[in-house]
């Protein structure tokens, strides 16, 4: 059953075609990669499911329930989290705080609480945030860095740090955008084994990935749009050898 | 005692300390206002229309304030779907809107101003005023609201897909401003005991904003700091006479190159620096 379903998804940005009637099904509990050349349409296509841009035109549907018209902070109260290429976390802010605002969706008390509780007696839910994010660090392996500002972590650190956040958000898909560009091939294989540790806990990862290797290690279906449009589909064994997809990565013999 | 000359620097201090924080809080959610000396004439005149008709100076005070708050919510909701410049512009608008609106409204007074109110605002009210709002600011700041304010601030966007509601978090932190402003519009006019409509001009929202400027704009402690210092500065200038504000100019100006994030950075009083520094003395 998908968890995630696109159906004839277009967008125009002032006539350019940036994704043209795309259909596409992510399964539950699998990690599922969209690939495909620069231009291809991917952060627009992640853009449109999180909600920062509007379709022109097709619906988008998570768990049977239609997206089309919410917001981007409603979607992700739904269970859909996004992390961004150029990351774009709070630098001011603390690795801690910065996971901590993930949370606010799941943080329902009022104001009148916030204010009139009693002194030094922190929220319930404030409580269970905290220790919801702590874990969050412990996988990632961040915990001993919480109280550091964001700005003075080191690249990949940084990276996983957005990771982090979006999973903070207790989501149950998770659309990362390109997750190991810019990381070691250190860094690279630990990241692929801590997306699979998120996917055994029950959580769908759909991500864009320009890093084949990892692409074909961790990905059960692979997408490859080229122009916006979708010229292949399937598991990584059957990408690999398929001509239209090298034609669109290399281009086509003269 | 103080002398009452020292007491007055002080009360027109603490009045301008509430109006930093007024300014300070709809920062925090990246809102720039040149507008709150709309909010506090709303306060102003509202209290005084009030307490002059006989009803109890907290009572007025109160709904001075919160009618401030109504307005504010009522200009925000269109508002706040605008950024950056544009929202400075409306904000200069609607405070100018307020001023020639009781330049010209005849039931207080319109180009006469007001006067004849009590003097209800004294040394300690004003004070006890500007703890409990710092007490209220500091528990905001430190809960999820907070937290979405600043995230807000830093990126809009990445708040957003993180679940973080645009609207009521922008729309909470303008109220909880205009609200604000109110009171010390409202402490001013029982302390001024004259109001007109110059007194809440262009002149009095940039000013508003210069103490946070200068104290420090990424903390609470800095408009308070701010306002302090520059209060007090216009008085100490008192003995250079006609120079005294351009020397005040010059401070301003020699601040902001020296300083250009303020007196105080965001960790400079707070727990966490507090915390910070015993780290230094840990040895692991």
């Amino acid at each position: 059953m998908p968890i995630l379903e696109v159906k004839k998804l277009t967008k125009y940005f002032d006539g350019f075609h940036a994704l043209e009637s795309l259909d596409l099904a992510v399964g539950l509990g699998s990690i599922w990669a969209i690939i495909g050349p620069n231009g291809a349409g991917k952060s627009t296509l992640f853009n449109l499911i999180s909600g920062l841009l509007n379709p022109s035109k097709g619906e988008m549907y998570f768990k049977g329930v239609k997206l089309n018209g919410m917001k981007p902070n409603q979607r992700t109260a739904l269970g859909i989290a996004l992390t961004f290429q150029n990351l774009r976390l709070f630098p001011k802010m603390t690795v801690l705080e910065n996971l901590l605002v993930g949370q606010n969706c799941r943080i329902k008390a009022s104001l009148g609480k916030v204010l009139f509780r009693l002194p030094f007696r922190p929220l319930s839910e404030e409580k269970r945030a905290q220790v919801f994010v702590q874990k969050v660090l412990e996988v990632v392996g961040l915990l001993t860095r919480k109280d550091e500002l964001v700005s003075n972590l080191p690249y990949g650190d940084q990276k996983l740090v957005a990771l982090a956040r979006a999973l903070a958000t207790d989501p149950e898909i998770i659309l990362l955008d390109e997750p190991s560009a810019g990381l070691n091939s250190q860094e690279t294989s630990d990241l692929n084994r801590l997306l699979k540790t998120i996917v055994e806990n029950g959580k769908t990862i759909c991500f864009i990935e320009h890093d084949m290797n990892m692409v074909m290690e961790i990905s059960d279906m692979i997408t490859v749009l080229n122009f916006g449009v979708k010229i292949a589909e399937g598991p990584p064994s059957i990408i690999k050898g398929n001509l239209k997809v090298i034609e669109a990565y290399l281009g086509t013999e003269e | 005692m103080i002398s009452p000359y020292m007491e007055s620097i002080l009360i027109f201090a603490g009045i301008n300390i509430i109006l930093a924080i007024s300014w300070y809080v709809p920062h925090c959610a990246g809102l720039i206002s040149i507008g709150q000396g709309g909010f506090m004439a709303i306060g102003a005149y509202v209290s005084a229309y009030l307490s002059l008709s006989g009803i109890p100076f907290y009572l007025s005070l109160s709904i001075g304030a919160i009618t401030s708050c109504v307005i504010s919510v009522i200009v925000g909701l269109p508002a706040l779907r605008i950024k950056g410049l544009y929202l400075i512009l409306l904000t200069i608008g609607f405070g100018e809107i307020v001023r020639i609106f009781f330049l010209n409204f005849e039931p207080t007074g319109s180009a006469q101003g007001l006067g004849g109110m009590f003097p209800y605002t004294t040394l300690l009210n004003v004070y006890l005023t500007v703890a409990i709002v710092m007490f209220f600011i500091n528990l905001i700041n430190n809960s999820h609201f907070g937290r979405a304010m600043e995230a807000v601030l830093e990126d809009e966007d990445a708040a957003e897909t993180l679940g973080v509601n645009l609207t009521t978090t922008k729309l909470l932190a303008f109220s909880i401003g205009g609200f604000i402003a109110g009171l010390g519009g409202g402490f001013y006019a029982h302390y001024a005991l004259y109001i007109d409509s110059d007194n809440f001009g262009i002149l009095r929202s940039v000013e508003i904003l210069t103490y946070p400027l200068i104290g420090g704009i990424s903390s609470l402690w800095g408009g308070v700091l701010g306002a302090l210092f520059l209060t007090s500065l216009t008085e100490a200038l008192r003995v250079a006479r006609d120079f005294r504000m351009e020397i005040y100019g010059g401070i301003i100006v020699l601040t902001m190159i020296f300083r250009p994030q303020g007196l105080l950075g965001k960790y400079t009083i707070s727990w966490k620096s507090g915390r910070r520094a015993l780290q230094l003395f840990k040895f692991k």
